[in-house]
């Protein structure tokens, strides 16, 4: 027994001293790894050169890993980036996002539209010869018994069908569509109640889809107690893919549409999502060879893609914004009441270190709420202040407000446990960083946090904390979709979150949800973002990138800003 | 655990070292309760000269100093805050010693005092508090915690409290197995036979030598404080700032930058390991130490 208890002690002595030597070792070949990974990027672009240049080969099995599998089977009753990967394969909208942009539209099942953003009537010619997955063909009847469903969802579906009720505005016959007539075989005409500046974004989400009316009427779709197209494997679709076999929890196996209706069919012979919740865990069956490429990359991994022999990442530009919400009316005699005390805040938060430790160097500093892959940027950015780090500028703001070292300005300041978001990748450590930026400039800081949807949502949304982080993902490109949802007053209050009640942002806003012209609605929303940056009411401070983490053979994947993507034009090349 | 102890407290208390004399040079000649005693001492000193050996604040960071390798100018290299891993782990010692005494003495104190009054009373005060004590134990001891420190709030004192709740049951039932042991020892019998009763019997005859598993199962509560604490933190239920050096914290904090500096985790674990393994080793040498059967 006490042979063996020395025995355990030496081993661990040669434990740590094992430790001590290892950080050593292990560093040394850390940094020996990276010259012959910039070797092998040397001559990794001739052969992705050789590979976007080549043909795309057909044929061959990609397994991809998600976070999740889809919500529901049902495109209309889906709003997560995790369903529509999947069902945006099979399903197909009249109109999409150009790839790689968030405020082109392209027609898909619409051949070509008529309709500007100060109109109330959209006529859509349809594209001759397509047919459903099940053999129906599609035709304007098809397109208006799937926007007649959306309208008509029975009170079970509308929780789900977030995206109809939140472009539409809300269900039943008194919302935004007026009428939707098959006026021939192949046209389609929408008339809304009231111009909508949003109407044709929203109908490029994957929601939006049209699906056959045979597989609408064989699942009973319209019965909530019923209803197994949420559930079952149907050919419902029009897309470039199939649903072969959905096990849920496990895999989706879709195969090729050999009859796709595009300039060519897919060029992968199967495609099969895998659902993988870590981010760690992606990584593992990356490396490990058991799927091909993952989604959502954790930003402290970047690097080990990035440099990995036989791996690349492809960098998916934000459409999202981490802020920091600053409320002058959470508390009490809140220092934050005083202008100069909410511009010391902005000015002492370094967002470039923020963003070198927290995203690996994917994202970007967020000058203004919209992110710049918006079509928006640069008008609503216009005349609205921009904060610099600026420590120093942030101390004498302090100073001129009246605080010092024996009087600090004290905040409390809160982030949320149990989530991380694409914008916020850690919020703890983020958090941390934050605080010891604050402290630096003269804060005194009184930390909080609360689990995110239970505690955390809730209270920041009441106007609890002084200083919070939140941030958003834009769900179509409009100026209204950021500042208008944040900074909306309801029966005359300004947003609760914020507490930023700016004399003459009331207005401004009303002013600029009604103006529809473009260039004088870009106008009317920079009035609106000016007020609320000036003022101080948020921080924004990054745009966070995703990315997506791949094979070498995997080509001709296009990042899309708004999180999820087509797998049509994906193929792989040879061993 | 009759002979010896019938003549060694009681009566010849003046001219014996003691029952604490007597464990000391038997510890003395133990090699697991001197190293596990020196690794302690060690973890004692750290916490107590922290802010004389800690190179840096360990809350303080720079972002643009993080993630760097071990060196000799950052011993176990910097976080991803850029704070000084070394300087966090020495000033860690202090909260997680801190909560671990503190745990264990709440611990012992409730649950002594249960275990006396169901030891020496016996009858239904023994009943409902041996039933508590069962309930208790039916818990799972880290998921009791983390119900406690969820009631509580965040911060060391409800953590050492919640540590302490879940280590009442094991000492209030040590306690009474001794003292009914000792109930019918014949220094007892004499005791009472002339005539000394009530609380005098139990204060001065039994419990000083109902006490030494009591000791040996203290030393080895605080290694398990420990994981306890570290798990706690691990959990993020740690201390309200999350600057707040803690080890089990640090280990949490570093996950998701494993793959980028693997000695971010290395560092507080090996803290974690070499504490428990120091009190592990100080308590299996004082159970042969305070072991009658073991005296030579």
């Amino acid at each position: 027994m006490s042979n063996w208890r020395w025995f355990s002690v030496f081993a661990v002595l040669i434990l740590v001293l094992a430790a001590c030597g290892d950080p050593g070792t292990s560093a040394a070949p850390g940094e020996s790894d990276d010259p012959p990974a910039s070797g092998s990027d040397a001559s990794e672009p001739p052969a992705t050169d050789g590979g976007a240049g080549g043909e795309p080969q057909t044929g061959g099995t990609l397994v991809f890993g998600g976070a999740a599998l889809a919500a529901s089977l049902d495109p209309a009753l889906t709003s997560d980036g995790e369903s529509f990967r999947i069902l945006q394969q099979i399903y197909e909208p009249l109109v999409d996002l150009v790839p790689g942009t968030v405020d082109e539209l392209e027609g898909v099942l619409a051949e070509s539209w008529t309709g500007e953003p100060e109109d109330t009537e959209y006529v859509f010619t349809l594209k001759e010869g397509v047919t459903f997955h099940d053999g129906t063909p599609f035709n304007a009847e098809a397109v208006k018994t799937n926007f007649d469903r959306w309208q008509t969802f029975a009170e079970e579906f509308q929780g789900n069908a977030y995206y109809y009720g939140a472009v539409m505005d809300g269900f039943g016959p008194d919302n935004l569509i007026a009428s939707v007539e098959a006026t021939d075989e192949m046209t389609v005409t929408i008339t809304l109640r009231e111009a909508s500046p949003t109407f044709l974004f929203g109908i490029a989400l994957t929601p939006f889809s049209i699906v056959s009316p045979a597989v609408l009427e064989a699942t009973s779709a319209d019965d909530p107690a019923t209803s197994t197209l949420g559930t079952d494997t149907v050919q419902g679709g029009t897309g470039p893919f199939v649903m072969e076999e959905y096990i849920p929890d496990d895999s989706a196996t879709l195969v090729r549409n050999d009859d796709y209706h595009g300039e060519h069919t897919a060029y992968l012979d199967r495609l099969i999502i895998r659902p993988i919740a870590d981010p760690a865990a992606r990584l593992q069956a990356l490396q490990g060879g058991s799927v091909q490429g993952f989604d959502l990359i954790a930003p402290g991994d970047r690097e080990a893609v990035d440099g990995a022999d036989g791996l690349k990442l492809v960098n998916r530009e934000s459409y999202n914004t981490l802020y920091l919400g600053v409320n002058p009316t959470a508390t009490d005699d809140s220092s934050l009441a005083d202008l100069a005390v909410r511009q010391a805040v902005a000015h002492a938060i370094d967002r470039e270190a923020l963003i070198e430790a927290f995203y690996g160097g994917g994202g970007s500093p967020a000058d203004i709420f919209l992110p710049p892959t918006s079509g928006w940027f640069d008008s609503v950015g216009e005349g609205a202040e921009v904060y610099e780090y600026d420590p120093e500028a942030a101390t004498d703001l302090l100073e001129e407000a009246g605080f010092d070292a024996d009087n600090p300005a004290t905040v409390n300041f809160w982030y949320p446990t149990e989530v991380t978001r694409p914008y916020m990748p850690d919020p703890q450590g983020l958090h941390q960083a934050v605080t010891t930026m604050l402290e630096d400039a003269g804060f005194e800081v009184e930390p909080g946090s609360a689990i995110w949807g239970t505690e955390y949502i809730p209270a920041a949304q009441n106007g609890e904390y002084d200083l919070h982080f939140l941030g958003w993902t834009g769900d179509f490109d409009d100026p209204s979709n950021w500042y208008g949802v944040h900074f909306g007053y309801a029966q005359g209050e300004p947003a609760a979150q914020f507490g930023c009640d700016v004399d003459g942002l009331e207005a401004a806003i009303d002013e600029a949800e009604s103006t529809l012209e473009e260039e004088a609605r870009g106008a009317a929303w920079s009035e609106v973002a000016q007020l609320v940056h000036n003022e101080v009411c948020f921080v924004t401070l990054v745009h966070g990138d995703t990315a997506i983490a791949l094979t070498d053979q995997v080509q001709g994947y296009v990042a899309n800003p708004t999180g999820s993507e087509s797998f049509l034009d994906v193929w792989l090349s040879g061993e | 655990m009759t002979g010896a102890a019938v003549s060694q407290p009681v009566e010849q208390q003046e001219r014996s070292v003691g029952l604490w004399g007597d464990a000391l040079r038997r510890m003395r000649g133990s090699p697991a309760a001197i190293i596990g005693g020196a690794i302690i001492i060690f973890f004692v000193l750290m916490a107590i000269f922290a802010p004389f050996i800690a190179p840096y604040d360990p809350t303080r960071g720079d972002l643009g100093s993080s993630y760097l390798p071990p060196s000799g100018e950052h011993f176990f290299g910097t976080n991803v805050q850029g704070q000084d891993v070394f300087s966090r782990i020495i000033f860690g010692s202090r909260l997680t010693l801190g909560i671990a005494v503190m745990s264990v003495t709440i611990g012992v104190t409730v649950g002594s005092v249960l275990g006396a009054l169901a030891g020496y009373f016996r009858g239904w005060i023994d009943a409902t508090i041996m039933r508590g004590v069962d309930i208790m134990l039916s818990i799972p001891g880290l998921l009791l915690a983390i119900a406690v420190v969820s009631w509580l709030g965040r911060g060391a004192v409800q953590i050492a409290i919640a540590i302490a709740i879940v280590n009442v049951p094991i000492f209030a039932r040590i306690l009474r197995g001794s003292l009914l042991a000792l109930r019918d020892a014949d220094y007892v019998i004499a005791a009472k036979s002339v005539g000394v009763g009530g609380p005098a019997l139990l204060l001065r005859h039994m419990l000083p030598n109902a006490i030494g598993p009591l000791i040996v199962q203290a030393t080895l509560a605080l290694a398990t404080a420990v994981v306890d604490a570290a798990a706690l933190g691990f959990l993020g239920l740690g201390p309200p700032d999350p600057r707040t050096p803690e080890w089990g914290a640090m280990l949490s904090d570093t996950y998701r930058y494993l793959t980028d500096a693997v000695h971010l985790a290395f560092f507080p674990g090996i803290a974690i390991v070499l504490a428990v393994l120091g009190f592990n080793l100080l308590g299996d040498g004082m159970r042969e130490a305070l072991d009658p059967k073991l005296r030579r």
